[in-house]
């Protein structure tokens, strides 16, 4: 009898184990994704010195964004159930010494212009907010470099890839969330934006 | 000598085994109804099961299930599962493995024709040829096949409480259906 106890209970245990595996219910179904390459990108220049302002702009990328390799447009906004804006992540780091990077924190050198970056104390969050006249997403944010040395910014704080920048819609009510792969160019094969402040 | 004595021990204990199944009252009621208050309490699914004894060892019956939860239908909007199972109609066959008819492990086969609502995600072209995703939204129906096992014992030899644990893998409509459906109660039951 001890047998066929032991018999059922481990059967009991494989039984519920495989009725939990391969269960189609154990995914998240509100996600789409595209990839858009340089949806954002750095206003870069051969040079910056004390006081000079680094800029990140969104380019006010359309509703309509165009896929790598797709002919026709993809319209977030629609997708997206009018999603009121996209956010996605960056930090910049300075030079310390060798292996030594430390956050830079820009407090009200963090210029706004469009949309809006936010410092959390570990990476900025940025939004690019939907204009209802130009059907556009906007963001500028500007970084007042008031100390010299090396900076590097990235954006891959919170992504799964280093040379691109991860935009999320910040949808709501049940609508689908878009995820944006968009590579961005002038960053190494780390995913940083090296640059000098003089 | 050894294997006659072996034979001979088996024969007897396989009859004081028959005879304590058939020295049981519930010999004589063949049928039960049972509904399943795990499922109910957890998931606001009913299940009502009928149960038709046969023999020493075999039963026949089937099982009705309905299930409207607010909780797996808050799941299904917001995008955490891309199923809505509402109903199922199980018909099974048991086999009781131990020679009890008071107390005992079982082990089952069944069928569910089975379904529900089903969501996906298309990408679709509007009439100025920009593309977009929506979500849409269907009717599934399936049939299922699986097994089961489960522990059943009586109080009075009239009120059933029954343990079951199974799973059943769908076999048709598997692009809209759930892979797997679970079989599991706790289930009271009258036996009569």
């Amino acid at each position: 009898m001890k047998t066929i106890k032991y018999f059922f209970f481990v059967a009991l245990a494989t039984v519920l184990m495989a009725a939990d595996c391969s269960n189609k219910d154990a995914e998240f179904y509100n996600d789409v994704f595209a990839t858009v390459p340089n949806l954002i990108a750095i206003e870069t220049q051969t040079s910056y010195a004390v006081n000079d302002v680094l800029w990140i702009n969104s380019n006010n990328f359309s509703r309509y964004i165009q896929e790598l390799n797709l002919v026709n447009s993809l319209d977030a906004y629609k997708t997206t159930g009018g999603a009121q804006s996209f956010n996605f992540s960056y930090l910049i780091e300075k030079y310390v010494s060798a292996d030594n990077w430390v956050l830079v924190s820009f407090g009200s050198n963090l210029i706004n212009n469009k949309g809006k970056s936010i410092e959390t104390g570990e990476f900025i969050n940025a939004t690019c907010v939907y204009n209802q006249t130009t059907e556009n997403y906007d963001f500028r944010t500007g970084l007042k470099l008031t100390q010299a040395g090396n900076y590097r910014i990235s954006f891959g704080y919170n992504s799964t890839s280093t040379t691109s920048v991860e935009l999320r819609s910040d949808s709501v009510n049940n609508n689908l969330f878009l995820n944006i792969d968009s590579p961005i160019t002038g960053i190494d094969s780390s995913g940083f934006y090296n640059f000098t402040v003089n | 000598m050894k294997k006659l004595l072996f034979v001979f021990l088996l024969c007897v204990s396989f009859a004081n085994a028959q005879d304590s199944i058939q020295k049981s009252k519930l010999f004589h009621r063949k049928n039960e109804l049972r509904i399943d208050i795990l499922s109910l309490i957890t998931s606001s699914q009913f299940s009502l099961t009928y149960e038709r004894f046969c023999g020493k060892k075999i039963s026949v019956g089937v099982s009705g299930v309905s299930a409207n939860s607010n909780k797996v239908n808050k799941d299904f909007d917001s995008g955490n599962r891309n199923t809505i199972p509402k109903y199922q109609v199980i018909p099974f066959v048991r086999y009781n493995f131990t020679n009890s008819a008071n107390r005992f492990y079982f082990i089952e086969i069944f069928a569910a024709a089975n379904g529900g609502d089903f969501r996906e995600t298309v990408r679709l072209t509007d009439a100025t040829n920009n593309d977009y995703y929506e979500i849409q939204k269907s009717k599934y129906s399936d049939f299922a096949v699986g097994g089961s096992m489960g522990y059943k014992f009586y109080i009075k030899e009239r009120i059933a409480i029954e343990l079951l644990v199974g799973f059943g893998k769908n076999l048709i409509d598997i692009d809209k259906s759930p892979d797997v459906l679970s079989r599991v109660g706790l289930n009271i039951g009258y036996r009569f």
